[in-house]
């Protein structure tokens, strides 16, 4: 092993890549980092001098009240407050995970969409322990197994089709180390059985077979205009992050989401087809 | 009290481990521009995340995982996966260039394994509770890696 020691001896870290670490180091790194945290801390250190006040001006510009937790909170590079929604994207247009259940004794068609979304997770502040995440009310997560800083995952127990992908770690809640973010998928998840919006139940009344039954659900049409509506009438979904601090007391911000459409040309939806899709965009903000 | 400040001690701790974060990164993605921006992260992370700077071991499991993370989080990120990785060869002569391939080409734990073995002398037992996993896991990652290794650098 030891021409693999004498090649990896020879990796060195560029010294303009260590020059600029070394740069954020010396500047004013917590107004480029946290500015609404440094302002707030002039703010309430100049009582009199003149330029205190004009610090404290700037603070009230900063943070516009919408910041009363201790920690901030960002998904997807948006952060999120308790002011306007913001959108942090939008769900994947094929996701996997939706379903249709026929119940031939009832002769009911239930209808689910279960719809990924990658949330970049940031929540900062000065001297975070750990922070929990919780969802509920429609939402659960999907990690990868054995993500490194996170702990006290807490199993999410419905069936569902994602269940089976070995390689995500279904969850309503889970702890991470202060000192990482983590990317979970966040799956949104809504199911309605009175027929309102899966299209195809009339047919299965009709033909009322197992065989007929099973033809009707592989030929449903799946439809981003209907999960849209589906995710904002039938689920109202939460996520509670809890900072933990270091000296023991925590706090807790909740997130709020709604659900909005948009529109994609067609080439990023399929490649096969060049017209505008719908698409399901997710909004936040911090509940008040 | 230290006689040095917060900036100092930030300025040592990134002057020693910059080789270490660098070499971990530059195996773990497929170009230098990624490894860069990989040590940029691990340094900020370092400001904002503010780690005990004290406990020399402490510190050094730290930014071990938090590049292995940033890694990961890399290789997931949609932007990655729809992108093709620009070749890069100018740190090194052929030869070390195609040992490098050989060493990315191995799965990713049995790499990181290999490197934290090898290179900074870790145990099998100190590497399973960095890596999160078994000690008898990482003797079995380490005997498939070095077997890999040791069959290219035969031929």
């Amino acid at each position: 092993m030891s021409q693999y020691y004498r090649t990896i001896n020879k990796i060195h870290a560029p010294q303009e890549q260590i020059d600029k670490a070394l740069d954020r180091v010396y500047q004013p790194r917590l107004e480029e980092i946290r500015p609404q945290k440094a302002w707030r801390g002039k703010a309430l250190g100049g009582l009199a001098a003149a330029l205190a006040v004009a610090v404290g001006i700037t603070a009230i510009a900063v943070s516009s009240g919408t910041h009363s937790a201790g920690f901030s909170i960002t998904a997807n590079a948006a952060e999120i407050t308790t002011g306007d929604f913001v959108t942090l994207g939008s769900l994947n247009p094929g996701g996997s995970g939706s379903g249709t259940t026929w119940d031939q004794n009832e002769h009911v068609l239930s209808i689910s969409y279960d719809k990924c979304f990658k949330l970049f997770l940031k929540c900062e502040g000065e001297g975070i322990e750990r922070v929990t995440y919780t969802v509920s009310d429609g939402a659960y997560f999907g990690l990868i197994p054995g993500t490194m800083g996170v702990s006290d995952v807490a199993p999410y127990s419905n069936t569902h089709f994602l269940a089976d992908d070995e390689h995500t770690e279904l969850a309503t809640s889970y702890t991470v180390d202060g000192a990482f973010d983590v990317t979970p998928n966040l799956i949104f998840t809504a199911e309605e059985k009175e027929g309102k919006y899966c299209r195809a139940v009339e047919d299965m009344q009709v033909f009322g077979t197992d065989e007929s039954g099973a033809k009707v659900i592989k030929n449903y049409s799946w439809s981003e205009d209907v999960c849209c509506d589906m995710f904002n009438e039938y689920i109202d979904p939460k996520l509670d992050i809890t900072a933990t601090y270091r000296d023991g007391h925590a706090e807790t911000r909740r997130v709020v989401f709604e659900f909005a459409k948009g529109t994609i040309m067609g080439r990023e939806y399929n490649e096969e087809e060049a017209k505008p899709h719908t698409i399901v965009e997710v909004k936040a903000k911090l509940d008040e | 009290m230290s006689q040095f400040s917060a900036e100092e001690r930030l300025e040592t701790v990134i002057r020693q481990h910059a080789d270490m974060i660098y070499r971990i990164a530059y195996q773990n993605t497929q170009s230098q521009a990624d490894a860069d921006d990989i040590f940029q992260e691990v340094c900020l992370s370092l400001l904002t995340k503010n780690p005990p700077l004290d406990d020399e071991a402490h510190l050094k499991h730290w930014l071990i995982r938090v590049t292995l993370n940033k890694c990961k989080n890399l290789h997931l990120s949609a932007w990655r996966r729809h992108t093709e990785a620009l070749s890069d060869n100018i740190l090194y002569e052929n030869e070390d260039v195609r040992l490098l391939d050989e060493i990315r080409r191995l799965p990713k734990n049995h790499r990181n394994a290999v490197y934290l073995h090898y290179f900074e002398g870790y145990s099998a037992a100190e590497i399973a509770q960095l890596l999160g996993t078994k000690p008898n896991t990482v003797l079995s990652w380490l005997a498939r890696g070095r077997k890999k290794l040791k069959e290219y650098l035969s031929d």
